[in-house]
């Protein structure tokens, strides 16, 4: 067979793939935004199950879930529910999905609060977490009577 | 060795399949590359060569890059003018003269990215894929899955020449 012959065999010897890759690859893009996010959480489990020498049947376990559930969500390609990602953060112990406060919202509140303390007494706030506090504090029953008062 | 197109009816896009896994070694690369577990596995065995870099921000950057390289080739299989040439590069950056069988690589969306897509370009516009591998050291000759790579390549390339093929040159012109 001269070379020529061999290349051209060589050349319909190529066969079509099943298009497999193409449908993926669509897949991942059409889907990325939640898909990112799952493998977000899927690093996440992955790196607290390390800190605690803990292996994914007894995660299956304390989650009361089958382990090819737990092998499918730490290969970060599961569309996770809110009550999934829940029993999750409460058997590993840590957050893994937090909603931010919107800054709206957040000015909205600091203004109440603010309003609260100039009428209560003189406090400064410093940083989120005070002024979290503060309103805590200034919505319980007892601090409500006070302010009332 | 059995060879695929990726793309059915496109020429250009080709690669070799992989019979174990029962797909293409680029369908099988991105696979892997999505995966969060085997990247979190890969990593916990590398981590000697990562820099600067927890296991958490490499399994996440290596994301970011794969679909970045993903995008790039989901738009040559979608839009005609995309040519593969403007993805693939040299596989030595000191070559002045390509092969006709060129060892090419595909870098991510910068030129910094860790991951790497292998092929040999044959004739002027077909490219086979021979696999992939997330490269962390300065040549492929320090670790096995890049050696291994480094050898496919070599075998696609005797491979062709048992086909037919010629190792003749292609010069190219310095401006």
């Amino acid at each position: 067979m001269t070379n020529k012959e061999k290349r051209e065999q060589f050349l319909n010897s190529i066969e079509d793939d099943n298009g497999s890759w193409l449908k993926k690859a669509r897949y991942r893009k059409e889907n990325r935004a939640w898909l990112r996010k799952s493998q977000r959480i899927a690093v996440r489990i992955l790196s607290v199950l390390k800190e605690k020498g803990m292996q994914q049947k007894e995660l299956a376990e304390a989650m009361d879930v089958s382990p090819q559930q737990v092998s499918k969500i730490v290969k970060g390609k599961q569309n996770l529910t809110l009550e999934t990602i829940s029993k999750l953060e409460v058997v590993l112990g840590v957050k893994l999905f937090e909603i931010p406060v919107p800054q709206f919202e957040m000015e909205v509140e600091r203004k109440k609060v603010q309003t609260n303390i100039s009428k209560k007494k003189s406090i400064a706030v410093k940083t989120n977490k005070d002024l979290s506090d503060m309103y805590m504090q200034l919505w319980t029953p007892s601090d409500n009577k006070e302010v009332a008062a | 060795m059995k060879i695929v197109r990726i793309i059915k009816g496109v020429d250009s896009l080709l690669s070799i399949f992989n019979e174990d896994e029962g797909q293409s070694e680029f369908e099988h690369l991105f696979d892997k590359l999505t995966n969060t577990e085997t990247l979190f596995s890969f990593f916990e065995t590398h981590l000697h060569d990562l820099q600067n870099y927890t296991i958490d921000e490499a399994v996440n950057r290596t994301f970011d890059d794969a679909c970045a390289l993903e995008d790039k080739f989901y738009d040559v299989a979608e839009n005609d003018n995309v040519q593969l040439q403007t993805i693939f590069k040299p596989l030595s950056n000191s070559q002045y003269r390509l092969s006709k069988y060129q060892r090419s690589k595909a870098y991510g969306e910068v030129r910094r990215s860790w991951l790497r897509v292998y092929a040999v370009r044959l004739e002027s516009d077909k490219y086979i894929v021979t696999g992939g591998a997330i490269k962390l050291t300065q040549t492929m000759q320090e670790r096995p899955h890049t050696q291994e790579q480094l050898d496919r390549l070599t075998q696609m390339r005797d491979y062709l020449i048992e086909n037919g093929f010629e190792d003749s040159d292609i010069e190219i012109l310095e401006v």
